[in-house]
């Protein structure tokens, strides 16, 4: 009765109290840790960590690997072996989307999974005849997607299956409605238009009109993605503006 | 880049020109972090590791993701106690490359990506004051990466000195992380690594340069301006 309950008494101090020291007497990897850490935070950080070097400046001797590794690293699609990106379809039907200015809606069913940002903005472009991307902006989950990134690397660790339909933001900065219209109503005209849209008035010509007004309170509430808050700060933004 | 076929020989010389003239033409001397990037992720998907890590090593902040992953489907292939091998094929390159940002990133997806994946795998959860940590008592070497990438933040040698003992007899295991760690602790502690002279070669520079230079330590301890990129 004695060694039973002075067994229980054991266990429950060696649950609660688990060894520093291996039997070889090394420290356990949780009291090394803990102790490692406390002697961590007497140091003066140094370095943040998220600190990196400018690219621009370090020159390196090209990037440090390690040597080979025994196992070759199988690439699942070639031996047949289960992967993700095996099971992933390589096409998708993708649909770009402008709520305001212009109202746009291009869908664009089995769209490569390769097929980049820039890609999108271009057909966006043509589509609503602009020159150039720049002023496009492609957004995905309603953050800009950079120019490079593939519809690969934006979807990411989603599952897709086949058929599937995903929808992109499309913004056009700067966009005017007027020079739309008229390029709908003549296509005589059009080229002349488009001359507008690229160049356009500049100055307090811009902020004397009310497309720029337009434009700025569009961004704003796609930006905040709260139409109470966006209208704050656009009022503020042109009372501010028109009291100067 | 992406037009070439998987197995094209050439794609390889291509890719490594394109990025040299990056580095010569552009604002970067080491090449184009967003080529590196792309050259990297499509080196990844076809199955060419060393080639990925050799790019994604000096890309862009979006490169730490795409590395770690690379490196956990490469362990996912191996024994389960070898975590930390594969981990640290992305963790030394960014520290060597004075990128711990990338480095804690491709350290925190790596380890996520292992406690999701295996449930099974007991993980203890160490903080103090200023650090918290997750310890996997069956994977040491894990834990000395973790406790490097907070260590090399303080910079003070016996830290380094202190992990250095303790995990003496698993590194040396390994046996491929001697060189990367020298260099960790010259680059951010300020241990300078023994260089094992050539005789001849020392006398010569003494009589023409009036004694032998000293190596400068590539230190890190003056942070200039993180890269916005």
């Amino acid at each position: 009765m004695q060694s039973e309950h002075h067994e229980t008494l054991f266990s429950i101090f060696s649950r609660t109290h688990p060894p520093d020291y291996l039997p070889n007497g090394r420290m356990t990897e949780l009291s090394f840790a803990k102790t490692f850490l406390s002697s961590l935070d007497s140091r003066p950080l140094k370095l943040q960590p998220d600190y990196t070097a400018n690219p621009k400046i370090v020159e390196l001797n090209g990037p440090y690997t390690l040597p080979k590794m025994p196992t070759p690293f199988k690439r699942a699609t070639s031996s047949g072996l289960l992967d993700e990106a095996a099971q992933k379809p390589s096409a998708i039907n993708v649909t770009l989307k402008s709520s305001r200015n212009p109202v746009l809606s291009l869908s664009l069913p089995s769209t490569d999974l390769g097929t980049t940002v820039l890609d999108f903005k271009q057909k966006v472009a043509s589509d609503v005849k602009l020159e150039g991307t720049e002023k496009v902006r492609v957004l995905y989950n309603k953050k800009p997607a950079g120019d490079l990134k593939t519809l690969k690397e934006l979807v990411g660790d989603e599952s897709l299956e086949a058929g599937q339909e995903i929808e992109l933001g499309v913004m056009i900065m700067g966009y005017r409605d007027a020079d739309a219209a008229k390029t709908e109503d003549s296509t005589t005209k059009g080229t002349k238009c488009e001359t507008t849209v690229a160049q356009g008035p500049s100055g307090e010509e811009v902020l004397g009109g009310e497309e720029f007004w337009a434009d700025l309170k569009g961004f704003l509430v796609q930006r905040i993605r709260d139409e109470k808050k966006a209208k704050e700060v656009f009022d503020s933004f042109r009372g501010c503006w028109e009291q100067r | 880049m992406g037009a070439f076929p998987p197995s094209e020989p050439t794609k390889k010389r291509f890719v490594s020109e394109m990025v040299a003239w990056s580095g010569k033409a552009g604002e970067y001397p080491n090449g184009d972090p967003e080529l590196h990037h792309v050259a990297g992720s499509l080196f990844a998907e076809e199955g060419e590791p060393y080639e990925a890590e050799r790019h994604l090593a000096l890309g862009t902040k979006d490169s730490a993701e795409q590395l770690a992953k690379v490196e956990y489907e490469w362990y996912a292939q191996d024994e389960s106690y070898t975590a930390a091998l594969y981990a640290a094929r992305a963790v030394f390159p960014y520290l060597l490359t004075s990128n711990l940002r990338s480095a804690n990133k491709a350290y925190l997806i790596f380890t996520s990506r292992l406690s999701s994946s295996s449930k099974s795998l007991s993980v203890q959860e160490v903080s103090s004051t200023s650090s918290d940590m997750r310890v996997y008592p069956s994977l040491p070497l894990l834990n000395f990466l973790g406790l490097l990438l907070l260590a090399v933040q303080r910079g003070s040698p016996d830290l380094y000195k202190q992990l250095a003992k303790h995990y003496a007899p698993y590194v040396k295991e390994v046996g491929t992380w001697d060189d990367a760690l020298a260099q960790i602790g010259e680059m951010y502690f300020g241990i300078r690594i023994p260089r094992p002279g050539n005789p001849l070669m020392d006398m010569l520079g003494g009589m023409m340069f009036g004694g032998s230079p000293k190596p400068k330590p590539k230190k890190v301890d003056a942070p200039v301006p993180p890269a916005v990129d």
